[in-house]
């Protein structure tokens, strides 16, 4: 990996009404209104200006990574080509409204945008959300993919992020310390499949579960601990689709990268050790009915 | 002042021995450590057994205590006596069906059938569940109280029990280090109001949640967490309407000149930390009499 990048910076997705997306991100999910203007709404986690951007600007869905430097930048345009994608460079106008320096864009296999961006902005300020949510900060992004081993070919070889582990043929990618920052799940479409939100801890989950269901919002899964990860999470869906999803206990440090990748069942099983029940088709493994 | 060791068993009547011995193996995870006519024993942890099933009256169900010395057993029964039960000193026959040396039998002043016992039998067998519940032993039994601060005064000054916390009226009370190993809930009638078993954590709580759903065994409160104990749990139904529960993480006090009892509501806040309710009639407010 010839470039080793800071963060997963932010995701973006598309949705219809900026009002309801903001409703539901701030007091229903509990995270931080940010700056907001006409095509979009910003949300804040951590100390990122923001995490979520909700937009109405048809720039699509994307993903976005961080580079420490410019000539980072440019080594992983280079690598993209090398591999035989087609990134671009983001104008300065393209690159102020992702709150970046610079920024160049390049769609995965499954169509997703993924951006990577230097210096995007941090806030001098901490998260504090409207709930008490115990949100901690952003922690993953998960992926459909209708080809998942093209675009396990993108991320790993274009992009040069590494393989944790698999569950079938669903990728955990790391590219920090973390288990993974993105997640690829075979599906029958292409699309952002969901975000992952840091919590402090189990009490967190449970109260959130409770909460979630009180408000009536689906229960996409969980509360449930993923075999791979070990991560603690309960999963809604919200605006544009996008399953949101509250974690804790993710497994972190080097002896993940040591032990290289495991390959665990193609089974709804390995994306749930607890057996919660879901219908999300991405989570059932081989176990589809 | 009679010293309580430890609760050591219950015993309960059933007018379906087979059933109940089903529960108790394939749901509740316990193993059957001896069959006798028209009894089952079980298991949960290294002593000879920790519940028993015979056929009989559902209404017939006795908790036993262990205290440390067959003196003590004397000087109890002949408090008991002064203080006006009626004291029964178990027959070599009850005694050998109990695994205990000596034991008497009285009625606590709601008329729960208690049992003080000396010598309860160890082995040195582990315990293996036929399921994977994770259960590392039985810890207290919760029972019914038709006037919440006479039995207090019976279990705290003509026994050793202390309150940890209250929840309303009721007082979780323990007898070693372990929060409470036997709470008393207000009731309009005796009887034993749940059995506790302890298991290993976060992860079998949950795994027994999905589980005893999938089994169509109906779950009466959580899962949750107690803001009095601090353990996480879940309360499930089982033979003759028994309620078990499954809980990890309980508090433990060492320091007890420095314990100060706490009040809780009686209300779901005061049950649980997560926002479960529970549907258990000694639990709810709105309980009829």
């Amino acid at each position: 990996m010839s470039v080793v990048f800071r963060d997963l910076r932010y995701v973006r997705v598309e949705v219809d009404d900026l009002d309801a997306a903001t409703r539901f991100a701030a007091d229903i999910f509990g995270l931080q209104p940010g700056d907001r203007t006409d095509s979009r709404a910003m949300f804040r986690s951590d100390m990122r200006n923001y995490a979520l951007c909700y937009s109405r600007a048809g720039d699509g869905d994307a993903v976005a990574l961080t580079v420490a430097s410019a000539a980072d930048l440019d080594t992983v345009e280079r690598q993209l080509i090398a591999a035989g994608y087609k990134p671009r460079r983001l104008t300065e106008a393209e690159a102020e409204a992702r709150q970046a320096r610079q920024a160049l864009a390049v769609a995965a296999p499954n169509g997703v945008a993924v951006e990577i961006v230097w210096r995007p902005m941090t806030s001098g300020w901490r998260y504090h959300g409207p709930r008490d949510a115990g949100i901690t900060g952003f922690q993953a992004v998960s992926l459909a993919c209708k080809d998942v081993a093209a675009d396990e070919t993108f991320w790993t070889r274009g992009l040069g992020l590494r393989v944790s582990d698999w569950a079938g043929d669903t990728v955990y990618l790391a590219l920090d310390d973390a288990h993974h920052r993105i997640a690829l799940y075979p599906s029958q479409r292409n699309a952002l499949l969901g975000a992952t939100w840091a919590v402090e801890g189990k009490d967190n989950i449970m109260v959130n579960w409770y909460f979630l269901q009180k408000a009536q919002l689906p229960v996409v899964a969980g509360p449930g601990r993923q075999a791979a990860s070990n991560a603690m999470f309960v999963t809604t869906r919200g605006p544009g689709g996008l399953l949101m999803s509250y974690a804790t206990e993710m497994d972190e440090g080097p002896h993940i990268a040591a032990r290289g990748p495991r390959q665990f069942a193609d089974a709804a099983a390995s994306h749930c050790a607890w057996g919660s029940p879901t219908e999300q088709p991405e989570f059932l493994g081989g176990d589809v009915p | 002042m009679i010293e309580l060791n430890d609760v050591v068993y219950c015993r309960l009547g059933t007018t379906d021995l087979a059933g109940a011995e089903w529960y108790a193996v394939n749901i509740l995870g316990l193993e059957v450590s001896e069959r006798r006519k028209g009894a089952t024993y079980f298991k949960s942890d290294h002593r000879a057994h920790t519940l028993c099933y015979f056929e009989g009256d559902p209404e017939d169900q006795i908790v036993a205590f262990e205290l440390g010395r067959r003196e003590d057993l004397q000087t109890a029964a002949q408090q008991l006596e002064t203080l006006g039960h009626r004291v029964h000193t178990g027959t070599p026959e009850e005694c050998e069906m109990r695994h205990v040396r000596e034991m008497i039998r009285f009625r606590d002043p709601t008329g729960n059938v208690v049992e003080f016992v000396v010598r309860p039998e160890t082995t040195g067998q582990r315990y293996h569940g036929t399921r994977d519940a994770g259960i590392t032993g039985f810890s207290h039994v919760g029972l019914c109280t038709t006037d919440a601060a006479r039995d207090e005064e019976f279990w705290t000054t003509v026994c050793n029990a202390r309150v940890s916390d209250r929840i309303g009226d009721a007082p979780l009370m323990r007898l070693g280090t372990i929060h409470h190993s036997i709470a008393l809930f207000p009731f309009h009638k005796p009887g034993i109001q749940h059995i506790n078993h302890q298991v290993g954590g976060t992860d079998d709580i949950q795994r027994s949640f999905n589980f005893v759903r999938e089994h169509q065994v109906k779950i009466t409160f959580g899962p949750g967490r107690h803001p009095t104990s601090s353990a996480q749990f879940l309360y499930f139904t089982g033979p003759e309407g028994m309620t078990f529960e499954y809980s990890t993480g309980v508090r433990e006090i060492h320091d007890e000149p420095a314990w100060r009892d706490r009040q809780f509501h009686f209300a779901p806040k005061g049950f649980c930390q997560w926002g479960a309710a529970p549907q258990i009639a000694a639990f709810r407010d709105d309980r009829s009499a």
